[in-house]
């Protein structure tokens, strides 16, 4: 009985085999080695005990590391940690309804929730309330995300009186966003790399002030040290945005000037894509 | 309802305990462990809430199916440092050192503790583990926790360049 050929072993005379704990254990690590094999292909579970822990776990300890660089690092691991360390679960929003307050998070206002913001952390704005941002420095790298379908959807409104709505110190992103400003500038560029990716900007549409721009930037691009390499210096990005009012899209006053401008014509208003950069 | 009031009476006046009150605690292998009452609602809000159900603790056998024997032995080990000793310092030490030593028993014994909502000394060990790959590179938490890269060429491009922003 023990000295059965290779590959003629019926599930009943494994049974039977498995008597003895060496066959069974032989038994055992053949069923490893095939569950293994089916499974390599797409999930390594066999391999790793660490996908063994659910979700919920991984997203646990997940929170305890840094975003920046720490979390950008490990979504680099493999595709379920990216899901999982990308997940919005880990990030800061903004959302000013009664129901979700108190819980880890979430921040009544833009203002509280990036002073509790960590370097790299990204930050939920919730559609369809009304925002206010009136001169909010942001002075760590932070990604700003509207929360509605459209940007539209999400309004940050700056009052009359303020200079900027946003002004960036740091690089930073913000996508999915509409930022409206009555006076003033929407963006104020001062240093960093700033992306700005699928948005709406307005101003004025007939401005008397001078100041009225979507975009401004004070940004000299020169640093005090040298960039190891080129094209990592200040810098404003635009992709996919919507620029409607003020004096003119764009105005520096350091020595950035812009670059490389595509516009796409639709009925009813002008998508951009252009950079500001060092020439 | 009687019952319940009794025991939280006796876990409180620590000093005069008639006899200690215990429950026993089953691996998915069958493997038995008999608990102190005290020390296992202390850490583990399943049983806890489940006692409290059941209305008391008499005879209660508490089948843990995914836990295996040798985890829940580390897991009560380790409970065990965590109850004698005020402060977590103590046992975040030796959740260190057991880390250091045996990573994949203890990545068990982390999915266990949450299995049985021992809250607190999960968010430790997370802790712990989120420290220890606290720095390395991608190349080296995949080969610390022995993960397979699963993405391709393309993907991995793609990711850096949706993560550009971020860095200088």
């Amino acid at each position: 009985m023990r000295f059965h050929r290779e590959g003629d072993c019926s599930d009943i005379l494994r049974e039977k085999v498995a008597d003895t704990t060496k066959e069974r254990a032989m038994v055992k690590r053949r069923w490893k080695v095939s569950v293994a094999a089916a499974a390599a292909a797409s999930f390594s579970a066999a391999a790793s005990p660490i996908h063994s822990l659910d979700d919920g776990c991984l997203m646990h300890i997940f929170s305890f590391l840094t975003p920046i660089p720490d979390r950008y690092s490990i979504a680099l691991v493999c595709h379920r940690w990216r899901c999982l360390v990308c997940h919005p679960r880990l990030w800061l929003r903004v959302e000013n309804s009664i129901r979700n307050m108190g819980e880890p998070g979430v921040f009544p206002n833009l203002e509280a929730a990036i002073s509790a913001a960590r370097p790299g952390d990204t930050i939920l704005i919730a559609p369809g309330l009304d925002h206010v941002a009136c001169n909010i420095q942001i002075k760590k790298p932070l990604c700003l995300i509207g929360g509605g379908e459209l940007p539209d959807d999400t309004v940050l409104t700056c009052s009359r009186g303020s200079e900027s709505a946003l002004e960036f110190l740091s690089t930073c992103k913000i996508t999915n966003l509409m930022i409206r400003a009555e006076l003033g500038c929407c963006l104020l560029h001062r240093s960093g790399r700033l992306t700005i990716e699928g948005c709406i900007l307005q101003c004025e549409e007939n401005p008397l002030d001078y100041l009225s721009f979507p975009i401004m930037s004070t940004a000299n691009g020169c640093h005090a040290f040298p960039q190891p390499v080129k094209g990592h210096g200040d810098g404003v990005t635009v992709a996919r945005t919507r620029i409607e009012g003020g004096a003119k899209a764009v105005w520096t006053s350091g020595n950035l000037v812009l670059q490389r401008v595509r516009a796409i014509y639709s009925r009813t208003s002008i998508f951009f894509w252009f950079e500001v950069a060092e020439q | 309802m009687s019952t319940e009031s009794k025991e939280i009476l006796v876990g409180e006046s620590s000093q005069a305990k008639p006899e200690k009150k215990t429950i026993v605690l089953m691996a998915s292998d069958g493997d038995e462990f008999v608990v102190d009452v005290d020390d296992i609602t202390n850490q583990s809000e399943m049983i806890r809430n489940l006692i409290s159900d059941m209305g008391g603790t008499d005879g209660l056998q508490v089948p843990l199916l995914n836990v295996t024997a040798p985890v829940l032995a580390k897991l009560l080990e380790l409970f065990n440092v965590s109850n004698k000793n005020d402060d977590d310092e103590e046992v975040t030490q030796k959740v260190k050192e057991l880390m250091e030593a045996e990573l994949n028993m203890m990545i068990d014994v982390l999915g266990a503790a949450n299995y049985i909502e021992a809250t607190s000394f999960f968010d430790l060990s997370c802790k712990v583990l989120a420290d220890k790959f606290k720095g390395m590179s991608v190349e080296e938490v995949r080969e610390f926790l022995n993960i397979e890269c699963d993405f391709t060429e393309e993907e991995l491009q793609q990711i850096h360049a949706e993560n550009a922003w971020a860095f200088d």
